[in-house]
C-alpha cells in the first residue's frame, strides 16, 4: 500500500500530519514532505485515515 | 396571556401545581419554559436513541435532548457517545448529515477535525497554534450516557440517580417490549418521521396515557379500521392506568388481553397469519409464550419523552414553549420478520404522513395550546379519578382505564424537579 500526493491540490493544511506524522511533514512554508511511501500492515488504517482526512482530496492510496 | 403573572426567578410550583389542577401558565410561559430546560431536559435522564441505530463502528445519527443537537456515535470498542454538535473552535455546527459512517467528523468553517469520541484530530495550519497538538479541546460530551436494553438515555447532570433508579418500575415495561423478539432485542431501523406539533410538550406527554380520549378523538380510525381498541379505553375495561414512579405511567391493557385469551389479539392478528414467529417464540419461551402473546406490548410513558405506544416509538423534543416535534417510528423486532412487515405497516397507517391517528392527536394538541391562551379559567383540572385510585401488590397508585392517573403521577415528579434547589 502506497501514499500518492497530488501537490497541484496540496495546501498544506497539515490534517495528515496531525494523523499519521511518521508518514507525512508539512514544514513552515506550507510544503508536504513525504517521509515515507510505504505503509506495513499495522500502519494502513492509520494511513487510510489520514488519506481521507485531507480536506482537499489531495491524497490517495495505491494498493 | 393569563392572568396569574409568572416572574422568572420566583415561580411558585407549589401553587401553580395542585392535586386536583394546574395553572395554564406552565403551558404558555417562557420563563417557566427556560425552567424546565435547566431542571428536567438538561438534568434528568433523557432518552436519545437506540443502540441499533448506530449498528457498526463509526455509525452515527444525529438526535437531540431538548433543543440539543446531539450526535450519536460507535467507537470500534463498541461504546456508545453522545456528543454535542458544536465546534470546539468557534461553536459552528459540524455534523451536517442526519446519519452516516465516518472516522472523524470536520467542522466546514475552519476544517477542524474530530474523532468519532469526540478527540480533536487536527486543525489546519497547525503553524497558528505553535505546532501540532497543542489545544487542550474536542466536542462537548454529554456527561453520562446509560443504556438499558438497548435504549441509550444522557443526563446533563454529573450526578444524580443512575438511569436503572430513574427507569425504576419502568424497566419491566422496556422488558416486555423486548421479550417480544425472539432474539430478546428490538431494532429502531425503520426510519423515523418528525412531526412538528404546535403546542407545548407537555399536553403530548399527558396525553400518551389518557385512556378517555380515544373514544372521541380517535373514533375515526376505530371505525375505518375496525378496532376493537376502543373499548379498551371504556368503563366497561378492565384495564388500568397505573403511576410507575419518577414521572413515568402506563396504560396497562393486559387485564383485558388476558380476560380476552387471543394470543396476538392486541397486534389485531392471529398466530396462523404469523407462523413462523410464534415458532420460533416458542422455542424461545416454551409454554409460556401463550401469556406472552396474549399479553402484548406496553403502552408506557417514560418522563420526560420516551413514549411506547405498543408498535411503535415516540420521541418527544421540546423547542419553545408552543413547539414540539414528535419523532416517530415503528418498533422492529429482531427475529421477527413477519411481524416487522405488519408492524410497519400499522405504524404507517397511525402515525405516518397520511396517518389516521396522530393527526388527531396533534390536533387536539394544537387546538389545546391556542386554548390554554384564553384567559379563563386559569386552570386545567385533572382530578378524574381521584376518589376511586387503588394501591397495587407492588405499592403503585392504580387508576381505571379512562383516570388521569397518569397525569397526576407526571405533575407530581415535575413539580419535584423544579423545585429542587439547583
Amino acid at each position: 500500500m502506497r501514499v500518492i500526493v497530488d501537490y497541484g491540490k496540496c495546501t498544506g493544511l497539515g490534517l495528515c500530519e496531525s494523523i499519521a506524522p511518521e508518514f507525512f511533514e508539512v514544514s513552515d512554508d506550507g510544503t508536504l514532505s513525504l517521509l515515507r511511501r510505504e505503509a506495513g500492515e499495522d500502519e494502513r488504517s492509520e494511513l487510510r485515515e489520514a488519506v481521507r482526512s485531507c480536506p482537499t482530496e489531495a491524497l490517495r492510496i495505491e494498493e | 396571556m393569563t392572568t396569574t403573572e409568572v416572574r422568572g426567578g420566583d415561580i411558585r410550583y407549589d401553587e401553580l401545581i395542585q392535586p386536583r389542577r394546574v395553572h395554564g401558565s406552565l403551558y404558555t410561559s417562557p420563563e417557566i419554559f427556560a425552567d424546565e430546560l435547566a431542571k428536567i431536559w438538561y438534568s434528568t435522564w433523557v432518552y436519545v436513541g437506540h443502540v441499533s441505530e448506530v449498528a457498526q463502528p463509526n455509525d452515527y445519527v444525529r438526535k437531540a435532548i431538548g433543543p440539543q443537537d446531539v450526535v450519536m456515535t460507535r467507537t470500534g470498542d463498541g461504546e456508545v457517545h453522545l456528543l454535542l454538535n458544536r465546534c470546539a473552535h468557534r461553536g459552528n455546527l459540524v455534523c451536517e448529515a442526519d446519519a452516516g459512517n465516518s472516522s472523524s467528523f470536520r467542522c466546514p468553517y475552519h476544517g477542524w477535525t474530530y474523532r468519532i469520541n469526540g478527540d480533536m484530530l487536527g486543525y489546519p495550519f497547525h503553524q497558528g497554534y505553535g505546532g501540532r497538538n497543542k489545544l487542550d479541546l474536542g466536542l462537548g460530551r454529554v456527561p453520562r450516557v446509560g443504556v438499558y436494553q438497548g435504549f441509550v438515555f444522557g443526563s446533563f447532570a454529573t450526578d444524580g440517580p443512575s438511569l436503572e433508579e430513574h427507569l425504576g418500575e419502568a424497566k419491566g415495561e422496556i422488558d416486555r417490549l423486548v421479550r417480544l423478539s425472539p432474539e430478546g432485542e428490538i431494532e429502531l431501523t425503520a426510519g423515523f418521521l418528525k412531526h412538528k406539533t404546535r403546542a407545548n410538550w407537555k399536553l403530548l406527554v399527558e396525553n400518551e396515557t389518557d385512556g378517555y380520549h380515544p373514544q372521541f378523538v380517535h373514533a375515526s380510525i376505530f371505525s375505518v379500521a375496525q378496532s376493537g381498541i376502543g373499548a379498551l379505553y371504556s368503563e366497561k375495561s378492565t384495564a388500568v392506568t397505573r403511576a410507575l414512579g419518577n414521572g413515568h405511567s402506563e396504560n396497562d391493557l393486559r387485564p383485558e388481553f388476558r380476560r380476552l385469551g387471543v394470543p396476538l389479539g392486541w397486534f389485531g392478528t392471529t398466530e396462523e397469519k404469523v407462523p413462523n414467529y410464534v415458532d420460533r417464540m416458542r422455542a424461545v419461551h416454551g409454554p409460556a409464550v401463550s401469556d406472552i402473546l396474549i399479553e402484548g406490548a406496553p403502552h408506557v410513558m417514560i418522563f420526560p419523552n420516551l413514549f411506547i405506544a405498543e408498535i411503535q416509538l415516540f420521541t418527544i423534543q421540546p423547542l419553545a414553549p408552543d413547539l414540539t416535534v414528535q419523532h416517530v417510528t415503528a418498533i422492529q423486532l429482531k427475529g421477527a420478520a413477519e411481524m416487522n412487515e405488519r408492524m410497519l405497516r400499522q405504524c404507517i397507517g397511525s402515525v405516518g404522513p397520511a396517518g389516521m391517528l396522530l393527526a388527531d392527536d396533534t390536533e387536539m394538541y394544537e387546538r389545546n395550546q391556542a386554548g390554554v391562551a384564553e384567559l379563563l379559567p386559569e386552570w386545567l383540572d385533572v382530578r378524574r379519578g381521584v376518589h376511586r385510585e387503588e394501591v397495587d401488590e407492588r405499592g403503585l397508585t392504580v387508576g381505571a382505564a379512562t383516570d388521569e392517573t397518569g397525569m397526576r403521577a407526571f405533575w407530581q415528579h415535575y413539580k419535584s424537579l423544579m423545585e429542587a434547589s439547583r
